[in-house]
């Protein structure tokens, strides 16, 4: 998983403002919970509270209740019973009801003194058993000049029971949330940037030969129409100046020419006069060497130019890819030889591709030149094929000078030269191996390169083989179609 | 012999008109494709140099028309374009040679030079030079009498010569002809090539046939100069 992607960002920043939101907002509930269920339980021992103190009287040695109320009545206010003792004013106790007794013995000495010296309010206590209970003190209203201190007490379990459940029902929920928050956060943000990764996989697609591609946008959504037209606006310019910079450059090229021939021409004429001083002839001899290099320069500019607009026409047929390279290699033997280079050609398996055969032959003629080329005098070349059936692989392995790690990355570029003395003399501006490439690629293959310093450099490409069934197809449609002009335009 | 270069550039046309009568040819210059036609029709000529890229009427317009006229004229088309499909095109459209701007003048002239003596030497006859025979058909090649084996290309290579003796060739007409090809980097391997082929059949025989035009070409003589 990609920590980087908007996508995961999004998801865990939702999964997290979500499950914030939840916790701090259970909090808050679970507060005014507990503060309601309080308050309510506090009001119920107020109110019984209020009874009491209107239905006893005091009594010299005790208390005793209006001829008109039972206790049980009091009690029946409430289904939680409670219980209350009767003090004076000091905290002498002078009655009790109920389990007031009882309860006054299991309360520690210190918690029964507060209680009872308590003149109103309310207090919690611990009973020895561990249960709680509240205290709520109220004085009743004077009655024969002596003060009497009501203490009614009422268990909190039933209470702190509910509070304690729905706390813990809380903080179970809390980590279940937090994975459906980030699910659900993870399940928005992928359906929000869909639409982005289908309109970057389509930009994906347009490169720089391919400028004239358009997104076509099948997407609704207002964000998404606007970024496609954005994008498509900015292809749109890009590919508007690389077709001037293509255009202007072929038209400089092209423009060179007839100077370039006018020079030539001259120089050559002039050159035949037969009274001319030989400082002069020496002159014009150079000149005519210039203009050579001149020459190849403004051609490879123009084939530079050509490759780039796509305007090179490719008209791939049927290939014997084998006998091609066995060919090529025959010829460039002698070349080989006139250096003492042994040039080896394995057993080529048969191999038939769907290829342009002028641009093949150019490009497996460039690979061996190189070879040649960057090899030492009594070096050896060895030249093999492998044919799976799905793909070939030709491979032109030297064992010369070979190529520096630092150069390594740039040989396929265009105009790059990795040593400008080396071959300054063979004139053009670069473009050999890049014309490999780009022919490799536009067969919808590969070339790879691995070569180290005095370790040789070692080129293979890797072309689609056309498969016997397709043969016999195209074999057929370029029968029929035969007739007609060998270029076509697309 | 008469050659009509129709060419608008000027200089391009001067160059050429002064090295073509300097080598003996008897020249007419017109500046666009119009003036051509009217040259055309009213001189009976031996050849035309055309560029491609004419004001009024194009090359490309004018090939079919002076094709109509005179089947057999050769017709070099001179353009400064390069793209495969044009050259492709220029064959096509009828013209028996082809040139890329900028060209050698001595690439130019023999090409004319083979253009004014083309079939001569066409057809399965026995080609011979002195005393070396070649054999179209049996591909078999003897000097003095003595059986010379050549590979395939070396074949090629000297029939080619042979077809063109006494002329200069270039190396670029050799790779066009004989590896039919356009690449540079063949034209070096013409020189090994040619080297073979001396080693076969000039090592060891009087007079040596194939000669070196420095700068130009080769040429094969029938006769010793």
């Amino acid at each position: 998983m990609n920590v980087r992607t908007l996508r995961f960002k999004f998801g865990i920043t939702n999964g997290l403002l979500i499950s914030a939101f939840f916790v701090l907002f259970g909090y808050v509930r679970y507060q005014t919970f507990a503060y309601i269920a309080n308050r309510n339980f506090e009001r119920g021992l107020i109110n019984q509270a209020e009874f009491f103190a209107r239905n006893i009287r005091p009594t010299p040695g005790g208390f005793e209740y209006l001829a008109s109320v039972k206790p049980a009545d009091a009690m029946a206010l409430d289904t939680i019973r409670p219980f209350f003792v009767l003090t004076d004013g000091n905290g002498r106790v002078i009655g009790a009801e109920f389990y007031g007794y009882y309860v006054q013995k299991m309360l520690s000495a210190k918690d029964l003194d507060g209680i009872l010296h308590q003149q109103s309010g309310f207090k919690d206590a611990q009973l020895h058993d561990g249960r709680r209970f509240r205290f709520l003190s109220r004085p009743l209203p004077a009655a024969g000049g002596q003060k009497l201190v009501l203490h009614l007490g009422r268990s909190v379990a039933e209470l702190t029971a509910i509070l304690d459940a729905y706390m813990q029902m809380y903080l179970y929920s809390v980590p279940l949330v937090l994975i459906v928050a980030v699910a659900v956060g993870w399940y928005l943000a992928v359906h929000a940037l869909n639409p982005f990764e289908e309109v970057a996989k389509t930009a994906e697609q347009i490169t720089s030969e391919r400028l004239n591609t358009q997104i076509i946008n099948v997407r609704k959504e207002e964000e998404i129409q606007r970024l496609v037209q954005s994008f498509n606006a900015m292809v749109a310019r890009l590919s508007q100046s690389f077709d001037q910079m293509r255009k202007f450059n072929a038209n400089v090229a092209h423009e060179l020419r007839t100077p370039l021939a006018i020079l030539q021409g001259e120089n050559e004429i002039a050159l035949r006069s037969p009274s001319l001083p030989e400082e002069i002839r020496a002159v014009l001899i150079s000149n005519l060497e210039e203009l050579g290099r001149l020459t190849r320069i403004v051609n490879d500019i123009l084939t530079l130019a050509e490759v780039e607009a796509g305007s090179q026409v490719l008209s791939k047929k049927p290939l014997d890819l084998s006998s091609l390279v066995n060919d090529l290699a025959d010829q460039m033997q002698f070349l080989a030889l006139e250096r003492n280079i042994t040039m080896e050609v394995q057993d080529l398996p048969e191999t038939t591709i769907l290829a342009d055969d002028l641009w093949i032959r150019r490009a497996v003629l460039n690979l061996l030149d190189n070879a040649i080329k960057y090899s030492r005098d009594g070096g050896r070349i060895l030249v093999s094929m492998t044919n799976d059936g799905a793909k070939a692989g030709l491979t032109v392995q030297d064992d010369g000078i070979g190529i520096a790690g630092s150069d390594l990355p740039h040989i396929f570029e265009r105009l790059y030269r990795a040593d400008p003395a080396r071959n300054r003399n063979t004139g053009g501006v670069g473009l050999g191996l890049s014309l490999v490439k780009w022919v490799v690629e536009t067969h919808d293959g590969k070339i790879m390169v691995d070569s180290a310093p005095d370790k040789g450099a070692m080129f293979q490409i890797e072309l689609p083989v056309l498969s016997a069934a397709a043969r016999s197809a195209d074999e057929t449609r370029s029968g029929r179609t035969q007739k007609g002009s060998h270029v076509v335009r697309t | 012999m008469k050659i009509l270069v129709i060419e608008d550039e000027s200089k391009v046309a001067n160059f050429v008109k002064k090295g073509l009568e300097q080598s003996g040819y008897e020249v007419d210059v017109a500046a666009d494709g119009e003036e051509g036609f009217d040259k055309f029709r009213a001189v009976d000529y031996d050849l035309v140099l055309l560029d491609l890229m004419l004001p009024k009427i194009t090359g490309w317009e004018l090939i079919p028309l002076l094709r109509k006229r005179k089947p057999t004229l050769p017709i070099i088309a001179v353009t400064a374009k390069t793209a495969v499909e044009d050259r492709v095109q220029g064959l096509n459209l009828g013209c028996d040679d082809y040139l890329v701007k900028p060209f050698s003048f001595a690439e130019l002239l023999a090409r004319i030079q083979v253009q004014l003596r083309r079939g001569i030497a066409l057809g399965t006859a026995e080609l011979r030079a002195a005393d070396l025979v070649l054999d179209p058909l049996k591909r078999k090649v003897t000097r003095a009498g003595k059986v010379i084996e050549l590979s395939n290309k070396e074949f090629a290579l000297l029939e080619y010569l042979l077809r063109n003796k006494d002329e200069i060739v270039t190396r670029n007409m050799i790779v066009e002809n004989v590896w039919d090809s356009s690449f540079d980097n063949f034209t070096n391997v013409v020189d090994v090539y040619i080297n073979y082929l001396r080693n076969k059949i000039d090592r060891g025989f009087d007079p040596q046939l194939i000669q070196t035009v420095r700068g130009v070409g080769y040429t094969l003589r029938s006769t010793a100069s």
